[in-house]
C-alpha cells in the first residue's frame, strides 16, 4: 500500500467530511517523518514508503477510531448550530445598527437656521397638558423636510422636554412618517418628516386629536 | 518484548498524558519517545495514536496547536490543566492497582 492509498482509506471512514482534510493532513506528516527516518537508515524510497505505511497499523481502524472522535452527528449540529447563530445574528446586528443609527440621529440637533427653505405654519395644538405652537416647515439642504415646533406646558413655566412625544407626523393612512428632535439651539423642537403622499400632512397628537396641514398650501410663501 | 494490545488500550492514554505534561509533542515525536521510554516494550501500531490524541483532545485533556517545526507545520499537542489533574488521579490510581497485583502475585514468595 503506498501513502496515498493509507490516506485514501482512513478518509473514506470520516463520515464529518470537514475533519477529512485537517486528520489527512497529520497523518501524513507522521508518514513523510517516518520515510525520513527509514531513508536515513538507509532504505530505498519505494521500501521507506512501504515499511512506513506497514507501521502505520490498519487504516481501516484507524479510520473507524478516528471517526468515533470526529462524530458526524455532533459534528453536523454544531455546524448547523453555527449556521443558524449566524443567521440570527445578523438581523439581531442590523436591528442594533439601525436603533443606534436612529438614536444617534434623533438625539443630533439640527441647525434649523440653515435650512435652505422656510415656510411659516402658524398654528396652535392645545393639547391636555401642552401648548403647541407650530412654527415652521423647513427644507434642508438634503432635501429632507422639518415641522418645527415650540411647546409649553400648562402648568409651569418651563419648557417642555423635548424627548416628550407630543405629536407625531403621519400621512392620510395613519403611516408614521418621521422622527423627532430638537434644535441646535435647544429653543425648539421638530420633527423629521418624509413627504407624505398629496401633500397633506397630518399630526396625530397624544390625546388622540388629528390635525390636517395641507403642505401645498403652507409651502406658498417663504418666510422672509 | 511487545505486550498484549489488551495492556496497551487500558493505558495509552495515561503513557500519552505522561509524556505530554513534561513537553508539548506532535504525534510522530510522541511515538518514539513512547517506544524509546518503554524500551520497546510500547510498540504500538503508529496510527493507533491519533484516535487516543483526538479523544484526549475532545475531552480536554490536550489541546493542539498548529506549529512550524523545522520547517514544517506540525499539528502540536500539549496537556491542559484539566489533563494534568487526570494524570494524577490515573497515576495514583495505577500505584494502587498495581500494588494490589504485585502482592497478590508474590504471595508466599520469600
Amino acid at each position: 500500500m503506498t501513502g496515498k492509498e493509507y490516506l485514501q482509506r482512513v478518509r473514506k471512514h470520516i463520515y464529518y467530511i470537514f475533519d477529512r482534510d485537517g486528520i489527512e493532513r497529520e497523518l501524513a506528516e507522521h508518514l513523510q517523518d517516518g520515510m525520513d527516518a527509514l531513508r536515513n537508515e538507509g532504505y530505498s524510497k519505494e521500501e521507506a514508503e512501504t515499511l512506513a505505511v506497514e507501521r502505520m497499523g490498519s487504516p481501516d481502524e484507524v479510520g473507524r477510531q478516528l471517526n468515533k472522535e470526529h462524530h458526524p452527528v455532533l459534528g453536523y449540529a454544531w455546524l448547523a448550530s453555527v449556521v443558524l447563530l449566524v443567521l440570527l445574528a445578523v438581523p439581531l446586528m442590523l436591528s442594533v445598527g439601525n436603533m443606534i443609527y436612529m438614536g444617534i440621529k434623533t438625539i443630533t440637533p439640527i441647525n434649523i437656521e440653515n435650512s435652505v427653505e422656510i415656510y411659516p405654519v402658524n398654528m396652535v395644538l392645545e393639547l391636555p397638558t401642552h401648548k403647541v405652537r407650530l412654527d415652521n416647515i423647513c427644507v434642508s439642504e438634503e432635501g429632507e423636510y422639518y415641522l418645527t415646533y415650540r411647546a409649553r406646558t400648562k402648568y409651569s413655566y418651563s419648557r417642555a422636554g423635548w424627548s416628550t412625544e407630543l405629536f407625531y407626523p403621519q400621512d392620510s393612512s395613519g403611516k408614521y412618517l418621521g422622527q423627532s428632535g430638537f434644535s441646535s439651539s435647544g429653543r425648539y423642537g421638530y420633527k423629521e418628516f418624509a413627504w407624505p403622499e398629496g401633500g397633506i400632512l397630518y399630526l396625530r397628537t397624544k390625546d388622540g386629536q388629528l390635525i390636517e396641514i395641507d403642505l401645498n398650501e403652507v409651502m406658498v410663501n417663504e418666510a422672509g | 518484548m511487545a505486550v498484549d494490545k489488551g495492556y496497551m488500550s487500558g493505558s495509552s492514554t495515561m503513557l500519552v498524558l505522561a509524556i505530554l505534561a513534561e513537553k508539548p509533542y506532535y504525534g510522530y515525536e510522541l511515538i518514539k519517545t513512547l517506544k524509546q521510554r518503554s524500551n520497546d516494550t510500547f510498540d504500538m501500531k503508529e496510527g493507533t495514536l491519533y484516535p487516543i490524541l483526538h479523544k484526549l483532545e475532545n475531552d480536554a485533556l490536550v489541546a493542539s496547536s498548529n506549529q512550524e517545526v523545522s520547517g514544517r507545520v506540525r499539528k502540536v499537542y500539549a496537556i491542559t490543566e484539566k489533563g494534568s489533574r487526570a494524570l494524577a488521579k490515573e497515576k495514583q490510581e495505577w500505584n494502587e492497582f498495581s500494588m494490589a497485583v504485585n502482592q497478590v502475585l508474590t504471595f508466599g514468595v520469600v
